[in-house]
């Protein structure tokens, strides 16, 4: 058994773990199905949003042109028909006043010089030092009459307390004006577009740029950031793909080309930073969950363990106390609110009650059967012992010695009338003294005085009890296994005293000079019945002892080769009274059986 | 025997189902809050009227509208009064800002207010100016000691050899944290030169009226002085003003901080040589992104985050780089 137990777990805690890991699995299967297919939404999403947003930029910004490009047009053909710089600057200052998105209109001589230049109210600087709205490359990029050459935003340097951003779109005139004017400029408001993208949003952290078709940045909304090496754009990239949506390294990028291909809008956004938050939150929806499970499993497993662990472990309690005693076992079911336990501690009330009437049963029935058994041999007398006796008698008689014969026939007739007490089992220790002493009177007759005996009989405890046919069987077995055998005269000794260990007990000695025993001898005569299997011998006084009076009391035997043998009998001091509920007893048991 | 024990898996089902959606529940709600509104920054800067401030302002709005965050953008009117600065940083924190992006007027005086909202759960990150405070997440703003070397640079480069250069300061609020370290970085920087020498330093209210008196001062009652230095926007307007009254552009060399529309012009007409320009934008920018990212939980790793400064003269300013730094694109 012992070597089968193990490290085991109990049945509350396997239910509750499996319950709980089965939860916290499927918890987390569905987490994690939601997340990707949210993530995947979100991504989605995202690129939606993106492309969005660039479309309308688009839009806003080819619409921009478009509507720069018509007044280029308009205006170009209001100074092919102007006589003087000073008309036109009247014609045009009127327009830039309803037209607030032009900032200035000038007239350029093929080198630079300006021949007419109005603004939108500001006084032109005297002097300015830099004009970088002309740029006679760009301005001849724009072919013949009616092409268009658009500058990218720069700031416009010739009205005093202004630095506007402006885009300067140009074209060249059909015929020369004013004397040497060759080309028209005008100076547009970038702040509107700049202010558009600004406020493009894309998703929770994303932004849209310009850049030229050259992939340089025309406008960035952090511009300053790119100065000061803050923030790169990976405009190299982006430049070499057509127009569409791509993600790089977590980063989505949307571009699209303006109508007329000038420049391009490119959308920001970020993929990796969305995932990562979700993510993390479905690792904390795990961990959350996860906590929550082992708390319930917790609150479940004090439940759980109150309501049945606690009731298995105090019937397995209950089993061990009935293993180890089962004699004083007392066990009440029937309290638990399981149902199965409750009919499982039933059941074993029920069991172990039976099983403790039956040991009880077969106790009493084992004692009952020994009894009887004694009784039956009791009531026998060595038939042997019988017939040699009264063949001795006989023969006195025959010889005349009627002395010795009346004295044989009323010493047998005190030894029948002792031995049979009225049925009583025990007999007070004068009597018992008083049997042995007749049984010696005839033996010694038949042996012819071989022997001698003596009695040492305290009589402060003549009255107590002992059980009848204590000491003859044991005088018996001094005169055949001692006396017997011996050459010299024997001499046999009896005596019955207080113990001297114990006030209790009483001790009753049968000594003998005769041949002795070994030790082998002296355990085979208390282990084996009698060869000749009638009378008593000396092992069933032994076990009559131990039956009535417990395993404390019986018989010891020492002995010596050649010195003689002392066997002693130890019992209690019964009295009267107790004797007589002892035979009480003994009577009616049997008969109950 | 069946009955039975459809019985006994319906009683281990239920409170399975019962976790089920529990979990489910706590986890939609963890996922839906973040969501459900936008986190509020409280921008809180010295004023809200000069150029400077006006590009801290846009690189705000930059971050807000990439960031997804909502913003305040708020300063007392006028750039030393600390008492008012510190009026809006407790209503911000009581109107439940997410987190305050502050530059102080006043590096010791708005410590018990930084340290309050830092108790209420209000993280503060300091842009441009510092405050005495160990309860501040970070620093973003211009190493103004760097910038007081760099200006330096510029008062003493190209001197002929062997000429003097007796150099006059201007310098504003006094225990505002960057004009004193501006000064203190051009300071160390002039000890290192051997011609040059700080003849008179004086310290003005910090507006171009006062600026400007107090140079013409100077340079009446030192006509030696040959380089006069602005310490932030209005005294750079006021040497300017100065230089130009006195008509002195060509004996005198104007080192000025920052950039507005105006400053510009006379570095156009030469009455300012050099600006030290800082990156407003990107100030304003970064201190937003790092304060948006500390409310989505992120963490930061640097203490300090230094902007450059660019050293801005008539040669460089129509630069195509340098033109987006010092010029806005949206001019209301």
């Amino acid at each position: 058994m012992k070597a089968h137990r193990r490290f085991s777990l109990s049945l509350s805690t396997i239910t509750v773990l499996s319950v709980t890991a089965a939860v916290i699995a499927a918890v987390s299967v569905c987490i994690l199905i939601f997340g990707s297919i949210y993530g995947r939404t979100l991504n989605l999403d995202t690129r939606v949003s993106s492309e969005q947003a660039v479309d309308q930029a688009e839009l806003a910004v080819t619409n921009y042109f478009a509507s720069i490009e018509d007044k280029l047009s308009l205006i170009s053909g209001v100074v092919q028909r102007t006589q003087t710089p000073a008309e036109l600057e009247d014609k045009i200052s009127v327009f830039t006043f309803v037209q607030n998105d032009i900032y200035a209109v000038t007239v350029y001589s093929a080198d630079g010089e300006i021949i007419s230049c109005t603004g939108s109210g500001a006084k032109r600087k005297e002097n300015s030092y830099k004009d970088l709205s002309f740029n006679k490359e760009l301005f001849d990029s724009s072919g013949e009459f009616g092409g268009f050459a658009v500058s990218s935003p720069h700031v416009q340097t010739l009205f005093e307390g202004e630095y506007p951003w402006v885009i300067t779109i140009s074209t060249k005139l059909e015929f020369p004006v004013f004397g040497n004017g060759e080309y028209v400029a005008i100076d547009f408001m970038f702040s509107e577009i700049a202010k558009y993208i600004d406020n493009v949003g894309i998703g929770r952290h994303g932004y849209c740029f310009i850049t030229d078709k050259n992939g340089d940045i025309v406008y960035h909304p952090q511009q300053q950031l790119l100065f000061s090496g803050l923030k790169t754009e990976n405009t190299d990239l982006i430049s070499s793909l057509p127009d569409g949506i791509y993600t790089e390294k977590g980063v989505i990028y949307t571009a699209k080309f303006t109508k007329d291909n000038l420049w391009r809008i490119v959308g920001v956004s970020f993929t990796n930073e969305l995932a990562e938050r979700l993510r993390q939150r479905i690792f904390m929806s795990i961990i959350i969950s996860f906590l929550c499970c082992a708390l319930i499993a917790l609150i479940l497993l004090i439940i759980y363990s109150r309501i049945v662990t606690a009731p298995v472990k105090s019937m397995i309690q209950a089993m061990k106390r009935f293993e180890t005693d089962a004699e004083n076992f007392t066990f009440s079911g029937g309290t638990e609110s399981v149902t199965e336990l409750n009919v499982l501690s039933r059941s074993f009330e029920h069991m172990s009650h039976r099983i403790v009437q039956l040991m009880e049963r077969v106790r009493l029935e084992e004692t009952e059967l020994r009894k009887t058994e004694l009784k039956a041999l009791q009531a026998q007398i060595n038939p042997h012992f019988l017939y040699n006796t009264l063949d001795s008698i006989q023969w006195m008689c025959e010889r005349g010695n009627t002395e010795s014969a009346s004295k044989m026939v009323g010493a047998l007739a005190r030894l029948f009338r002792i031995s049979i007490s009225r049925g009583h089992e025990l007999i007070t220790i004068k009597d018992e003294m008083r049997h042995a002493e007749n049984y010696l009177i005839i033996q010694n007759y038949r042996y012819q005085n071989q022997f001698t005996y003596t009695f040492d009989v305290d009589p402060g405890i003549e009255h107590y009890l002992c059980n009848k046919i204590t000491v003859q069987p044991l005088i018996e077995n001094a005169i055949y296994h001692g006396i017997d055998r011996l050459i010299d005269e024997g001499e046999i000794k009896i005596s019955a005293k207080t113990a001297e260990d114990n006030d209790n007990d009483i001790i009753i000695t049968v000594e003998d000079n005769g041949v002795g025993m070994t030790d082998e001898q002296c355990r085979k005569i208390l282990q084996k019945e009698r060869s000749d299997s009638s009378g008593i011998g000396v092992k069933n006084v032994n076990d009559r002892l131990k039956i009535y009076f417990g395993a404390d009391y019986g018989i010891t035997i020492k002995s010596e080769l050649d010195v003689g043998t002392k066997v002693i009998v130890r019992i209690p001091k019964l009295t009267e009274e107790a004797g007589t509920n002892e035979t009480q007893t003994n009577k009616t048991n049997p008969e109950s059986n | 025997m069946r009955r039975k024990r459809t019985k006994q898996i319906r009683k281990v089902i239920k409170p399975i189902v019962g976790l089920l959606c529990l979990t489910i529940a706590l986890s939609l709600c963890s996922c839906a809050n973040p969501d459900a509104e936008k986190k509020h920054i409280a921008v809180i800067v010295k004023a809200t009227d000069s150029d400077f401030w006006q590009s801290v302002k846009r690189g705000v709005d930059s971050a807000a509208t990439e960031y997804n965050v909502s913003v305040t953008f708020d300063g007392p009117s006028s750039e030393d009064d600390y008492a008012a600065q510190n009026e809006i940083i407790k209503s911000a924190v009581a109107g439940g800002a997410d987190a305050i992006v502050l530059s102080a007027i006043d590096y010791e005086n708005s410590v018990a207010e930084v340290d309050e909202a830092a108790r209420a759960g209000v993280p503060t990150i300091i842009i441009d100016s510092n405050v005495d405070s160990s309860r501040t997440k970070m620093f973003i703003g211009t190493d103004n000691i760097e910038a007081g070397r760099t200006a330096g640079k510029a008062a003493t480069d190209d001197f002929p050899d062997g000429s003097q250069i007796n150099i006059g300061l201007i310098n504003y609020y006094k225990s505002t944290d960057n004009g004193r370290l501006r000064e203190d970085g051009f300071r160390e920087y002039i000890d290192g030169i051997e011609n040059a020498k700080i003849i008179s330093s004086v310290n003005v209210a910090s507006n171009a009226e006062s600026a400007a008196a107090a140079a013409i001062s100077l340079l009446n009652e030192n006509p030696q002085i040959n380089v006069l230095v602005g310490f932030n926007e209005w005294m750079t307007l006021g040497i300017g003003e100065a230089i130009k009254q006195l008509n002195a552009s060509n004996r005198v060399r104007g080192i000025g901080f920052d950039t507005n529309i105006k400053s510009i012009e006379k570095l156009e007409t030469g009455e300012i040589d050099t600006l030290i320009v800082q990156n407003p934008f990107a100030i304003g920018y970064l201190g937003v992104k790092y304060a948006a990212e500390l409310i989505s939980g992120g963490n930061i790793k640097e203490n300090i985050i230094y902007t450059d400064v660019t050293a801005v003269t008539k040669d460089n300013l129509f630069d195509k780089d340098i033109q987006k730094l010092m010029f806005r694109f949206n001019q209301d």
